[in-house]
């Protein structure tokens, strides 16, 4: 017979990370059962167990990120599967009542959540379904769940990359690397909106700065300026718009490069600049304008990122968030404007978890331990 | 972006300007200038009589006459930017009866089209309250006077340049900003003008430091805001920009540029941001249909920017977010053009603000001076600056700004015309 240490929490275990927009969960599926455990198991656990793992859409517009699966994980003496979970935060009123409807609060689980939302909803939690939130830091987690994954990798496979030779479109390649001596480094989290983190151990770090020109407004500005409704309609658009119709470039400015502080006439001299005219209006195209938001918020995180860097005299900038999730454009953008601007001093990283970090910390501290490596 | 430590090789100060605070030695008396003759006739002579000359000789001559003597007039300062091209016109109030009876008809007409009006076709302005009035410039006094155009609308002015003939005049044209570069060689087709092109960093300094020594009179050329966001008690105050270094001067025209000032001649570019009032006026435009700054201005006064944008409580946790609602359809239809306006305004400005508290953190500077023509008739981007600085730096940092706004890169250019460097 198993001992089950008493510091171990009861299934199920998860890890949640309610931001401005996107609902990040994540759960741990135990495979090691033995026929014991499964014979005293309630059935609403496994009723759980099963929603979770044999669906990858839930609802209208809940997914589970297969690709993303951690497989053969131990965490805190278990070995199982961690699965990767997302729905917008505007459908979390469904969420809750699922939670109710399932008597989730008879399992007397702790729920570790994260992000804004923890604090949002924390009474609707209480109201709706009985469930007591254990509120954490989101900083905290996203700093130590960042750290975890890319300590036990992908599958085998590095969780971090970076490209080599961004500036060049035909020989720009996406390379492995692993987070060794990762400090100090500067963690960009670019969700809803932008926090920048200057990392100098686990436990210690500062947020620099922010910005509120993140994810939430490139995909609000779409939705303005084109009509488009989701994230992915957006990124669409962008990918085959050219925002050079829409920015004014140094070269519509000064008939050429300014040369004397080294700006190339194709860099961007005012974002939308050429809006402000009847005619250029009437000529472009909503692709146009999705991809001029996207280089626009893109450009500004990248420049802001690149200030934070140089004051903070840290040479890796790690991109993380669900701004970058399916977004090649955004993150060869940042690769590159890291790469150039900085005379190739700066790298930029990603990570493959993009957005899902906050969620692992939070059950991180549900378990509060080490994973055996 | 790299560091340029960018230092001007004139050591000369602008001596024989309006007197500011102390008293002068001969060689700083008006008409001293390191190469030219003290003698006031000859330096008129030069202006009245033009001579045809060759080609060549005539450029030469042109550069001859603005290192030696006093340039003849018109003497004007241009800076042609991304969206508005800034005049500056020096009228001289001193001509004598000799001098007026030699002066060539066009001379005297566009000044008279000049002065006579504040309006010039459709859409160029005088900027009146601007003026400056009995300024001493080498040597003569007269009144500035400030006034822009669209760059769109440049075409219109070449056109007129040509048709009062200005190229006969022979004077040096003096110009920066980028049009400079991108149109020279439309001045030189359509006006047979040649430009004078200057840089518009090293132009803005110089005439930011230049109008600020001046202004005597009237409101203080530097003012700064208190309590700004408390609307009973908010207060313009004057601010005197002695002893201003170090500096940290933030351009913002189209775009933006960001200086580290510290000496007259010692400043460097340290960064600059896209999202400029290019960007304001450019998606307003997109978003709300308006066609002119002024409008776009005037719906973002009505507006209410908190429904468009996610408010820290409205998340918490994470930051407050820009049109963050707007992904929202219902929410998209509940804004108006005002708010949207509104939310515009407030993101733009509030990116340029953290940028620049960001820089003033790093070059270790506590002063901070808004410029450019995205502030112009703007007082809630000037408030909502005026707080950004001094609320997140607790108090550290302080915002300054200047009634002449966007002119300084023209003022340099002048400057420029009559010292050289």
């Amino acid at each position: 017979m198993r001992l089950i240490s008493e510091k171990k929490p009861a299934f199920p275990w998860f890890g949640m990370d309610i931001g401005g927009t996107l609902v990040k969960l994540v759960y741990f599926e135990p495979v090691d059962i033995t026929a014991e455990e499964e014979q005293e198991e309630v059935e609403n656990l496994k009723s759980i167990r099963r929603y979770l793992t044999s669906n990858v859409a839930y609802g209208k517009t809940g997914v589970r990120d297969v690709h993303l699966e951690l497989r053969n994980l131990t965490m805190c003496g278990r070995t199982g599967n961690l699965h990767f979970i997302r729905f917008p935060t505007q459908a979390m009123p469904r969420f809750i009542q699922m939670g109710r409807d399932k008597n989730f609060s008879s399992l007397h689980t702790t729920l570790c959540a994260t992000g804004g939302g923890a604090y949002k909803f924390e009474n609707d939690f209480r109201t709706m379904a009985d469930l007591e939130l254990l509120k954490l830091d989101e900083l905290d987690c996203l700093i130590r769940g960042l750290l975890f994954v890319d300590r036990v990798s992908f599958n085998g496979h590095p969780e971090c990359y970076y490209f080599q030779n961004p500036s060049d479109t035909q020989s720009c390649v996406k390379k492995p690397c692993t987070l060794d001596n990762p400090f100090p480094m500067l963690l960009v989290n670019i969700g809803s909106g932008v926090s920048i983190l200057a990392v100098y151990s686990e436990n210690n770090y500062k947020r620099v700065t922010g910005t509120s020109l993140g994810g939430g407004t490139f995909l609000g500005l779409c939705c303005l300026l084109t009509g488009c409704e989701t994230f992915e309609e957006a990124l669409e658009m962008a990918s085959k718009g050219d925002s050079t119709n829409v920015d004014k470039l140094v070269k519509d400015i000064y008939g050429g490069d300014y040369e004397r502080f080294g700006l190339q006439g194709s860099a961007v001299a005012s974002s939308f600049g050429h809006m402000m005219s009847k005619e250029k209006r009437d000529s472009i195209s909503k692709e146009d304008l999705a991809r001029a938001t996207l280089v626009t918020i893109t450009n500004n995180i990248g420049s802001i990122a690149r200030m934070c860097a140089v004051n903070e005299k840290i040479e890796r900038v790690v991109f993380v968030g669900n701004f970058l999730r399916i977004n090649t454009v955004s993150t060869k953008l940042l690769a590159y404007a890291m790469d150039f601007w900085s005379k190739g001093q700066l790298r930029a990283l990603f990570l493959e978890h993009e957005g899902y970090f906050g969620a692992v910390g939070a059950l991180m501290e549900l378990l509060k331990t080490t994973e055996d490596p | 972006m790299a560091f340029n430590g960018h230092q001007r090789e004139d050591g000369a100060i602008d001596e024989d300007e309006t007197p500011t605070k102390q008293p002068r030695s001969d060689k700083e008396k008006p008409g001293y200038l390191s190469h030219e003759p003290s003698n006031e006739a000859s330096a008129s002579a030069g202006r009245a009589t033009s001579e045809r000359r060759t080609s060549n000789s005539t450029a030469r001559h042109r550069r001859d006459s603005v290192k030696k003597t006093r340039p003849p007039f018109p003497w004007f300062g241009m800076d042609i930017g991304g969206t508005l091209v800034k005049l500056v016109y020096f009228e001289p109030k001193d001509i004598t009866a000799e001098e007026e009876q030699e002066e060539v008809e066009n001379l005297k007409s566009i000044r008279r089209y000049l002065t006579s009006n504040v309006a010039y076709g459709k859409t160029g302005i005088r900027d009146v309250h601007l003026e400056l009035q009995d300024l001493t410039l080498c040597g003569r006094t007269g009144n500035l006077h400030f006034i822009r155009f669209p760059t769109h609308d440049l075409p219109a002015f070449l056109l007129m340049g040509r048709n009062k003939h200005f190229s006969s005049l022979h004077t040096t044209l003096c110009a920066t900003g980028g049009g400079a570069y991108k149109f020279e060689s439309d001045f030189r087709m359509m006006a047979d003008l040649q430009l004078h092109k200057l840089d518009e960093l090293d132009c803005l300094i110089r005439g930011v430091l230049y109008i600020d020594s001046v202004v005597s009179s009237g409101p203080s050329e530097c003012y700064y805001f208190e309590n700004p966001t408390d609307p009973d008690r908010c207060v313009q105050k004057p601010y005197t920009l002695e002893n201003p270094y170090p500096l940290l001067l933030v351009n913002i025209g189209s775009g933006v540029s960001i200086l580290a000032v510290y000496s007259e001649n010692n400043y460097k570019r340290v960064t600059g941001t896209s999202l400029g009032g290019g960007t304001f006026l450019g998606l307003c435009c997109l978003l709300t249909g308006c066609s002119t700054f002024e409008e776009a201005l005037e719906m973002a006064s009505q507006g209410e920017s908190t429904r468009v944008d996610k408010l820290v409580r409205d998340i918490y946790g994470g930051d407050y977010e820009s049109f963050g609602n707007m992904m929202s359809k219902e929410k998209r239809e509940s804004v108006s053009k005002e708010d949207l306006a509104r939310a515009t305004l407030v993101t733009i400005t509030n990116n340029i603000g953290s940028i620049t508290r960001m820089c003033a953190l790093n070059e270790n500077i506590e002063r901070v001076v808004f410029v450019g023509n995205f502030l112009r008739v703007n007082t809630l981007s000037m408030k909502l600056l005026a707080y950004a600085m001094d609320y997140w730096s607790k108090g550290q940092l302080k915002a300054l700004f200047l009634q002449h706004e966007g002119y300084f890169g023209a003022v340099g250019a002048l400057l420029e015309l009559l010292h050289p460097s």
